[in-house]
């Protein structure tokens, strides 16, 4: 799935205390790219994925995802969208209280009717791979916050989703989990194709990804590519943290 | 900066606090409209019967629905605290001190009732000479409304707003305190689901047990079984009560849990979350649930109670009055007399025959008068005075008895059997109840009887009936209705009672002796139609007026209890809203679980209610004449009708709001 983002921008709040979240950012997401989102805590990335993800709508500008200019979609079709194409790991987990650990991972499968036969064998391989087995009749708030984000992580991918959008995945996640997840999420992304825009603070984790974007201020301020060595790769997004964090100005690609 | 908070809690709540406040408003504006027309001096004035009866009567009502007002502020006004348990708990967190926090439940419980007794005396203000001049119009008084508010009345007002404020507030203050002190662990708190089957199946049994009972009691009531019916009203009593809270607490959610667990039903689209959400919501909402469904339930019987005692009281005035005025041979000089007198415009005037004499009634064996008339003088009669009545032919006998038809034997419930003095036994399925001239003309029976029968019988008191219509009223002054008003019970009859039948003495009575064995029956020697409209109207006026107040306050209360409780979702409940349409979920999909939320919430409680409101039904089965299941229905359709209104309205507030959270 191919993301193009146009000139998009969004504000908040009204008049004199209007925020600007987004300024005008373009960018572009080939099919089956995995691409992190970095920046301090208010540049705007957890707002460009919910753009991106039609969970928001900008203000102006266009989200075109395989050509389909998503900002033009009613709320209906945009939810048929993202419940067919899309899985969502969340900073703040978003698991439904009333539910317990199994229902709220079949949930999207459950949503979209999938036979019960299949929902029942995708939920084994799922808990199998991210090792939650014996979870599924827990309460979700008797979880600990890493096994919530575990099974917030479960529920994004049991749908085999053609875009996975993940903000702050391993925020809540001991390295062992964090790394399981990651793997997982890459796993997923070689042998499926699936694409990927994961925001994260955390350069460990942006350094699986093949491209990461800098956004600071609402724009997008640097990207880095994955060279194809994951520990230069992490270097190199190390220096750039760095820079943002030093003010300096990176240039960014044409493209852009 | 608590200004700032309770201003805050104000706005987030802003259509829930409306609703209560409104629906506050308008109960107080009634409640000060009718005790400001308690010494109305135009309504004084203008009813007679109003200085002495009416005004404790609309004062003790007024009593009444302030205690219901009470009841509903004390009730609903705790459901905005409850909201705010999280904020108050954060406060507390932060280093807020308790006290404050109470304050803070308290200020804002002031400034609510506060607004509320105002835009009520407003309203009251507003409102009251239209309520005035509604009451005088269903009581049928021609007279104007004078707009009247004493200072009496404000200074009642004044009191009762301040006293019932601060009480309803420190109330609050104690819930604030209790939140904040309560720590439960929310798995201890709710039952294991097995308590919840063993209550839902006993709710089951005892609900259906109680409509079955009420079939048996439709045959108690009808053959006068008191006892019987006694112990069933009070089975009734707890097996309603206890049964549908039992469905609510047990049932209910149990099936919902069964839903829940089958797969090939919960595992489709949004089932997998909506069975779950509306279990809890109903879990929670159980008392509130069964509040509704049992006053509901109570409104239905009332109204149909108080329609059928309406229809009662218009069927007597029918029956006693059926000309505009009626004499007998004691009156009919001195009427005649003043008819001529003020040139009154006659348009029809009858005359009929009767012979009195000794019968026993067939079921229990009274004895007492009975007025014969001949089957030709019945035919002569107007239409509309028998048309009641069944058809006879001239061969057959017709027995009048009032409202109530024995029978001799028990076997043969439609016959009345009659033995007559010195005349052969009467059987007949012919029964009525429209006296020609009126219940009040004479006492016992009255007997339509073949003119052979009639003209064989021997009386021992022979009377004749007059009875007349006019074009436009009788024209009776105050004067002479006053004079003839002495005559009304001065003449009657007397039982001497025998042994035997035959031997039981049946004379004229004019000075109502007390002698030892006998009874004494008097009679009405005349009756005015135009008095006894009068008294009607304005008693069933009056009457509509209450009833139709208290209805439709109840209707709102109870409404908007259900509408607030759809309203008031915690921040738990808006998260998952809000997460299903992150995932998916499509905001019409969203908004057919808040439909179906409206719907069950009202659908269910109505269900119920009509079932138990069928009570009435078997309550007024002893009067078999009287057929009250179109009434009946119509009741509970329109109040049906109502209540779906205010459904309707809550779905669309309900959808409002969940719309703008999700937006």
């Amino acid at each position: 799935m191919q993301i193009v983002v146009k000139n998009i921008a969004k504000d908040y709040g009204k008049r004199f205390n209007a925020v600007h979240a987004i300024k005008d950012i373009g960018l572009e997401v080939k099919h089956g790219e995995f691409l992190g989102i970095m920046g301090p805590s208010g540049a705007g990335k957890s707002t460009l994925l919910n753009i991106i993800s039609t969970n928001e709508r900008p203000d102006h500008g266009q989200v075109l995802i395989d050509g389909i200019d998503m900002t033009e979609l009613h709320d209906k079709e945009q939810s048929k969208y993202r419940r067919n194409k899309m899985g969502f790991i969340y900073q703040s987990f978003e698991l439904l209280d009333s539910l317990n650990v199994k229902e709220n991972i079949i949930l999207p499968m459950a949503l979209n009717h999938a036979s019960k036969k299949k929902i029942e064998q995708s939920f084994r391989h799922m808990t199998k791979l991210l090792n939650i087995e014996g979870l599924e009749k827990r309460n979700v708030d008797d979880l600990s916050l890493g096994q919530k984000q575990i099974v917030a992580a479960a529920r994004a991918l049991i749908n085999s989703p053609e875009i996975l959008f993940a903000d702050e995945p391993t925020g809540s996640l001991d390295s062992k989990s964090a790394t399981i997840l990651l793997n997982y999420m890459q796993l997923i992304n070689d042998k499926e194709k699936t694409t990927i825009l994961m925001a994260t603070h955390d350069a460990f984790t942006a350094s699986y990804c093949s491209r990461v974007v800098f956004v600071k201020d609402g724009v997008i301020f640097a990207e880095v590519v994955n060279p194809g060595d994951r520990n230069k790769f992490f270097e190199q997004i190390i220096n750039m943290q760095r820079t943002i964090g030093g003010g300096s100005y990176f240039n960014v690609s044409q493209n852009n | 900066m608590f200004l700032k908070i309770i201003r805050r809690s104000f706005y987030n709540m802003k259509d829930s606090y409306l609703i209560y406040i409104l629906a506050c408003s308008f109960a107080i504006g009634m409640f000060s409209i009718l005790l400001s027309l308690v010494d109305n001096p135009r309504l004084k004035s203008g009813i007679s019967s109003w200085s002495a009866s009416l005004n404790n009567v609309t004062l003790g009502f007024s009593v009444l629905f302030i205690f219901c007002v009470f009841v509903y502020m004390g009730f609903v006004g705790g459901f905005f605290i409850k909201q705010q348990t999280h904020e108050f708990k954060t406060f507390e967190k932060f280093g807020m001190s308790r006290w404050t926090i109470i304050v803070i439940g308290f200020i804002q419980t002031v400034v609510v009732q506060l607004i509320s007794w105002l835009i009520g005396i407003i309203i009251a203000l507003i409102f009251q000479k239209f309520f005035g001049m509604l009451l005088l119009y269903l009581m049928g008084v021609k007279t104007g409304f004078l707009f009247r508010f004493t200072g009496n009345t404000f200074s009642m007002l004044w009191q009762i707003c301040l006293y019932s404020t601060i009480v309803f507030s420190i109330m609050n203050s104690f819930r604030v305190q209790k939140l904040l002190r309560k720590n439960k662990d929310k798995s201890k708190r709710l039952p294991k689901w097995y308590i919840r089957l063993l209550g839902g199946i006993l709710g089951i049994l005892l609900f259906f047990s109680g409509i079955v009972v009420t079939v048996i009691l439709f045959g108690d009531i009808k053959n006068n079984n008191q006892t019987a019916a006694i112990v069933e009203l009070s089975f009734l009593f707890v097996a309603y009560l206890a049964g549908t809270y039992l469905m609510y607490y047990g049932f209910l959610p149990s099936f919902l849990t069964i839903l829940q667990h089958t797969k090939g039903i919960a595992y489709t689209g949004i089932n997998i979350f909506s069975f779950k959400y509306f279990k809890e919501r109903l879990m929670r909402n159980v008392s509130i649930l069964w509040f509704i469904t049992e006053l509901s339930s109570l409104a239905l019987i009332l109204l149909s109670v108080c329609y059928f005692g309406y229809k009662s009281v218009y069927t007597n005035y029918t029956y006693a009055h059926p000309f505009e005025l009626t004499a007998n041979q004691n009156t009919v000089k001195p009427i005649k007399k003043y008819l001529k007198e003020n040139n009154a415009k006659i348009t029809r005037s009858y005359k009929t025959n009767v012979k009195t004499t000794v019968v026993q009634r067939g079921s229990n064996n009274e004895i007492l008068p009975g007025t014969f008339i001949s089957y030709s003088d019945y035919q002569k009669l107007p239409k509309s005075n028998v048309a009641r009545n069944p058809q006879i032919t001239k061969n057959e006998f017709l027995v009048l008895d009032y409202g109530y038809v024995p029978s001799f034997a028990s076997d043969k419930s439609n016959t009345a059997v009659v033995k007559v003095k010195n005349a052969r036994i009467i059987k007949t399925n012919k029964i009525g109840s429209a006296f020609p001239y009126g219940s009040t003309m004479y006492q016992g029976l009255m007997i339509v009887a073949p003119d052979k029968y009639y003209q064989k019988l021997k009386p021992e008191v022979k009377n004749t009936f007059y009875g007349w219509f006019f074009k436009s009223g009788d024209s009776l002054t105050h004067k002479q209705y006053e004079k003839l008003n002495k005559q009304e019970y001065t003449s009657g009859v007397q039982i001497k009672k025998a042994a035997d039948l035959a031997d039981t003495k049946l004379t004229t009575d004019t000075n109502r002796r007390n002698v030892s064995g006998t009874t004494v029956y008097m009679d009405s020697n005349f009756s005015r139609q135009k008095n006894a409209k009068s008294q009607v109207d304005q008693i069933s006026g009056f009457g509509i007026f209450i009833v139709a107040m208290f209805s439709v306050s109840l209707l709102i209360a109870l409404g908007s209890v259900l509408t607030l409780r759809l309203l008031l979702r915690d921040d738990s409940e808006w998260k998952q809203l809000k997460t299903l349409n992150k995932i998916g979920v499509s905001k019409s999909e969203i908004k057919e679980i808040v439909k179906k939320e409206t719907i069950y919430s009202f659908v269910i409680p109505i269900i119920f209610a009509v079932m138990q409101s069928y009570i009435v039904m078997a309550l007024i089965a002893r009067y078999p004449r009287t057929t009250m299941l179109r009434p009946f229905i119509l009741i509970n359709l329109g109040y049906i009708a109502l209540y779906g209104i205010i459904g309707f309205v809550t779905y669309l507030i309900s959808w409002r709001s969940v719309n703008q959270k999700l937006t």
